[in-house]
């Protein structure tokens, strides 16, 4: 398989890169230099190039045959490994980027001469969907030009990298065979990708940003599911509405005298972490661990394999329902949305000048 | 303990192997609700430690935004793969949940500009008195 030769070759040039500038800075500065380096670049991530580039390595010279371990939880390393790429990328100084870009490169061209070589996708542009996942894969590449433009092009061309990379993983360990679940995976990079990156950004516009995109792998999400009308609505209010509040809110909370502090003190970080993690291992063990794919295959039996291709449009029902059997949780969201519109701007209204001499009533200057 | 560890690597192991079956795939293609499922609970996760990290309110209103996002493809998800289900009925509660989400989104970010004005910072921890 041209994937594996591609990332074992890869792998054994990042290697070989390493060793020669060690030998290199070794020979100039001596082994204490050397040892600095390496334990630099270490702590700067470099460990989570070298697991994946050592396991690519180990699998593709059939090592594991040998003393009987199968290369499944191997490869799920190494795809993890990638998957962890951009959170490094984060936060590591630009020097160890070649690295990313030998791996990153050669995977990609191994996932093209991948996709090249099978026939097995369907790929009909005809429908209409598949035109509106490219449209949105549009709006997630957009913001990564937007976010490359602001702040720099090296880290940003390698997360998509390294996120491309990730996708050609899952491609070959799921043995993925149609563009359905090639368009699931790589809206599900973007959307848990995303959200990785919102959670490790530093500064709050990049956070709003990669919702951005979150939100748009969610949109995908909705129109692989057959509702367009949801997916588009998602981009109109999410996209459109709720996401340029955001910034108006960030634009206008923040001080430039005070460096924003990103995370809570370690005594509240620690535990709330141990407790997020463990919730989310429920819960994905909670959706995993049960047999929904029997039960679907049932109910795909039942509803006919046609079920996706042939999605109808849905905003004909949608608004037939809305006006018959949803009309009153209808009318009384109509009432919220009114109440919640003279509420915020009531809250947010701006103090006049008597206020801020009778102090913190703020109930003067109106009327 | 070793064992609690043991057993959940054994599931998700089982989980792996589970997924990367040809019969998981065969099912007329190769994604289903679990999938979806699974999807949903990470970026749920996600949310819920970006509420938990952060201190800034707008921080924390966007971790709200995910854990909602995630809710409403459960939604969609369960409705479009269960049997006898009409696939509108999920799409419908998403719908209110988006626009709730407007709502909430909102007024949520009227009162952090509220208490920007009063106090001069949007961190939570320092948002600890009633009176303004």
């Amino acid at each position: 398989m041209i994937f594996h030769d591609l990332l074992a070759l890869s792998s054994a040039l990042l290697l070989l890169y390493l060793g020669t500038r060690l030998v290199r800075v070794a020979r100039e500065g001596g082994p204490e230099a050397a040892l600095e380096l390496f334990t630099h670049a270490m702590r700067q991530g470099l460990w989570l190039a070298i697991i994946p580039a050592l396991c690519e390595l180990y699998i593709y010279l059939g090592l594991e045959s040998r003393i009987g371990l199968e290369s499944g939880p191997l490869r799920m390393l190494l795809i993890s490994a990638f998957v962890m790429l951009p959170v490094v990328l984060i936060m590591r100084t630009a020097s160890w980027i070649a690295f990313e870009t030998i791996l990153g490169a050669a995977a990609v061209v191994g996932v093209l001469r991948e996709f090249m070589a099978s026939d097995g996708f369907g790929l009909s542009l005809s429908d209409s969907r598949y035109l509106a996942l490219v449209v949105f894969a549009t709006i997630a590449a957009s913001t990564l030009v937007v976010r490359g433009a602001v702040t720099g092009w090296g880290r940003t061309g390698l997360g998509v990298l390294a996120g491309l990379a990730t996708v050609g993983g899952a491609v070959s360990f799921f043995s993925v065979t149609d563009f359905e679940a090639a368009c699931f995976y790589i809206t599900a990079a973007i959307a848990v990708g995303s959200g990785v990156l919102i959670l490790v950004s530093d500064k709050i516009v990049h956070m709003a940003f990669w919702l951005l995109a979150s939100l748009a792998g969610f949109a995908s999400f909705y129109l692989l599911l057959g509702a367009d009308f949801l997916g588009f609505t998602q981009v109109l209010v999410y996209i459109g509405g709720i996401l340029i509040l955001f910034l108006f809110g960030v634009m206008l909370t923040q001080r430039v005298d005070v460096p924003l502090k990103a995370t809570s003190s370690l005594r509240v970080l620690i535990p709330g972490i141990v407790i997020g993690v463990l919730i989310t291992g429920l819960l994905v063990f909670l959706a995993g661990g049960n047999n929904w794919s029997e039960k679907a295959a049932k109910d795909i039996a039942q509803i006919g394999p046609n079920a996706v291709k042939a999605a109808e449009p849905t905003a004909f029902g949608l608004g037939e329902a809305f006006m018959s059997t949803y009309i009153l949780p209808f009318e009384v969201v109509s009432v919220l949305l009114l109440v919640a519109m003279v509420g915020a701007t009531y809250i947010a209204r701006g103090k006049s000048e008597g206020d801020s001499a009778d102090g913190a009533d703020g109930e003067g200057g109106v009327a | 303990m070793s064992g609690s560890f043991g057993t959940c690597f054994n599931t998700l192991g089982g989980l792996l192997a589970q997924a990367s079956t040809p019969a998981a795939e065969a099912a007329s293609s190769g994604v289903g609700l679990q999938h979806y499922l699974v999807i949903s609970a990470l970026v749920f996760g996600l949310g819920l430690l970006i509420i938990i990290t952060r201190r800034s309110t707008i921080a924390v209103l966007m971790g709200i935004e995910l854990l909602l996002n995630s809710a409403g493809l459960n939604f969609v998800a369960f409705a479009k793969y269960s049997a006898g289900t009409d696939p509108l009925d999920g799409q419908i509660v998403t719908l209110f949940v988006i626009v709730i989400a407007a709502a909430e989104a909102a007024l949520a970010l009227a009162i952090a500009l509220n208490i920007f004005n009063s106090i001069n910072s949007v961190e939570l921890d320092d948002a600890h008195s009633l009176k303004g």
